[in-house]
């Protein structure tokens, strides 16, 4: 099978595979569970297990649990990249697998780490102009004007569009149990993604034999 | 100069000043969030003569939609005044700033949230006082400074010890402490005195009702955290669970769920009073005092309850 009919493949499969958010305030989990998720597909010697196919109650529970503690995850104060990676690679120590996180990486990074069959789907964090840019529900900023970070699961970058994942537009959307494929012009999520001077970080695993890719895409940490 | 001057290593954060207080905060905020938390904002950087100041803040999602209407409306709540960190003057432009502990951070926001959710207890208490005193539970627990009123009132001057010895509850003297603290009483080798605000109360001709109301919008801290009366804030959470939101939306008009209900209690007061059944009581009896209107599994506003804390609220975000 051709690397892009993989890809295709990929995509609709990827969707069909993402769960649904419970709570607003818990994207990063829900991000992070997904990424694995439809990495362990790939991939079945990944250690992690988020849990996407326990069988009971308890099962499910311990993997959140684990979600939380890799994530850093506090109620409302939220969990963060670096605990993130950090306890990802913990985990990860002795196998051939590892995280990654970079800022200013452009959209042909962006390409690399979605046609290398090692690698897993991104997370991506956004401005959070975003929000004004989609019609799936509206956000109202805080009294300081701030917003959380949006976090994105890109899938596919075609024709100039950017197809992706976005936890929330899922939470509300009512219509269907599907997962909802978002698209943006490549154009808008490039200006949202990479505004100068502002860090907005990425985060994805890779298999060993392709450490290199990470290596000269010159990753600031 | 380019971001990847900006690093964080050995616990500090070190960038370059960059061209002022604005410039400062696009280089550190996504530093300071891939540290702490990607809820993390940074509220205000203020240049002084010693370095920068840079007080951060957290933004939470809140789900705020309309049950009737679906409308899909997402709230970013602010909780500012979080940390302040202060960031020192190196060599060749660049500042350096230590950084707290990621758990020095958490409980100081947790804090922070806390106050914020315990004044606008105060302020519900204040408002729905003369509502939810008739209800049971409620004049139960405050029924030793129902009997402390009245005995100041009538009794008075008299010894503190036919007062304890007259009164059921064992913690008499804490009391008396918190009605002498609020100038109800005073106190003189063993006798009871009016206090100077119960003279006021007396010459206003003031009721029983509305000298407790007073004694609890004033003592309200002392009342709950010296005497345990946890009753005091028990129905102004179960209101704030919805008008958090209605206020947070600035819309009295918003409809929530029985389900929103129970998430704003689980979100923001970690209460987790789920079911539904318990809950509906608890906001049947809301209804019944006339605290917020429960028909049909909807809960929405009262415009008096609504117009009377909006004013007082601290801010909510």
């Amino acid at each position: 099978m051709s690397k892009d009919s993989q890809n295709q493949q990929h995509t609709q499969t990827a969707f069909s595979r993402f769960t649904g958010l419970e709570s607003e305030l818990d994207c990063l989990l829900l991000a992070v569970r997904n990424m694995l998720a439809d990495y362990r597909e790939f991939h079945p010697d990944f250690p992690i297990n988020p849990g996407e196919d326990a069988d009971d109650e308890e099962q499910r529970k311990a993997a959140r649990n684990e979600l939380k503690t890799l994530a850093g995850h506090r109620s409302r104060f939220g969990g963060n990249f670096s605990q993130l990676e950090a306890r990802l690679n913990g985990r990860l120590e002795d196998t051939s697998f590892e995280a990654y996180t970079a800022t200013q990486i452009d959209l042909g990074d962006l390409s690399k780490i979605l046609n290398t069959e090692t690698a897993s789907l991104p997370l991506v964090e956004l401005d959070p102009e975003y929000f004004d840019k989609i019609d799936e529900y509206d956000v109202q900023p805080g009294q300081f004007g701030a917003s959380e970070t949006p976090i994105l699961i890109p899938i596919q970058i075609e024709d100039d569009i950017v197809i992706y994942w976005d936890p929330l537009a899922d939470y509300y959307d009512n219509s269907t149990t599907n997962p909802v494929e978002m698209t943006l012009s490549e154009t808008t999520f490039l200006r949202l993604w990479s505004r100068a001077e502002r860090a907005r970080w990425t985060l994805w695993l890779d298999g060993q034999e392709q450490k290199k890719m990470a290596e000269f895409m010159d990753i600031d940490q | 100069m380019s971001i990847q001057e900006t690093r964080i290593s050995d616990e500090a954060l070190t960038f370059p000043a960059g061209t002022g207080e604005a410039s400062v905060k696009n280089r550190i905020e996504g530093h300071l969030r891939y540290h702490y938390s990607r809820r993390l904002f940074v509220q205000d950087v203020e240049e002084s003569e010693d370095g920068y100041y840079i007080k951060v803040g957290i933004a939470y999602p809140r789900d705020v939609s309309d049950c009737r209407k679906q409308d899909n409306v997402l709230k970013m709540v602010n909780i500012g005044d979080v940390q302040t960190l202060y960031a020192s003057p190196m060599d060749e432009g660049y500042y350096r700033m230590k950084l707290p502990d990621r758990s020095d951070l958490y409980d100081a926001f947790k804090q922070r949230h806390q106050d914020i959710l315990t004044r606008l207890d105060w302020s519900m208490a204040r408002a729905i006082y003369s509502k939810v005193y008739k209800l049971t539970p409620v004049r139960n627990q405050l029924n030793s400074v129902i009997e402390i009123v009245d005995f100041i009132r009538h009794e008075t001057p008299d010894s503190v010890r036919r007062l304890e010895n007259a009164q059921t509850t064992s913690n008499t003297r804490d009391y008396l402490d918190v009605f002498e603290e609020l100038g109800y009483i005073r106190i003189e080798d063993g006798t009871m005195l009016q206090g100077p605000k119960m003279e006021s109360a007396d010459i206003q001709g003031l009721q029983e009702k509305d000298i407790i109301g007073d004694i609890i919008d004033e003592g309200y801290y002392l009342l709950r955290q010296k005497l345990g009366l946890a009753m005091l804030n028990h129905f102004p959470k179960f209101a704030n669970a919805y008008y958090l939101s209605a206020l947070r939306r600035s819309d009295p008009e918003l409809h929530l769920s029985v389900e929103d209900i129970a998430e704003n209690l689980q979100a923001e007061y970690q209460d987790g009073t789920t079911d539904t059944w318990k809950l509906g009581r608890k906001l049947d009896s809301l209804h019944d005092v006339g605290v917020l209107k429960f028909q049909d599994k909807e809960v929405t506003s009262r415009e008096d309850v609504y117009n009377s804390v909006e004013p007082n609220i601290p801010s909510l975000g």
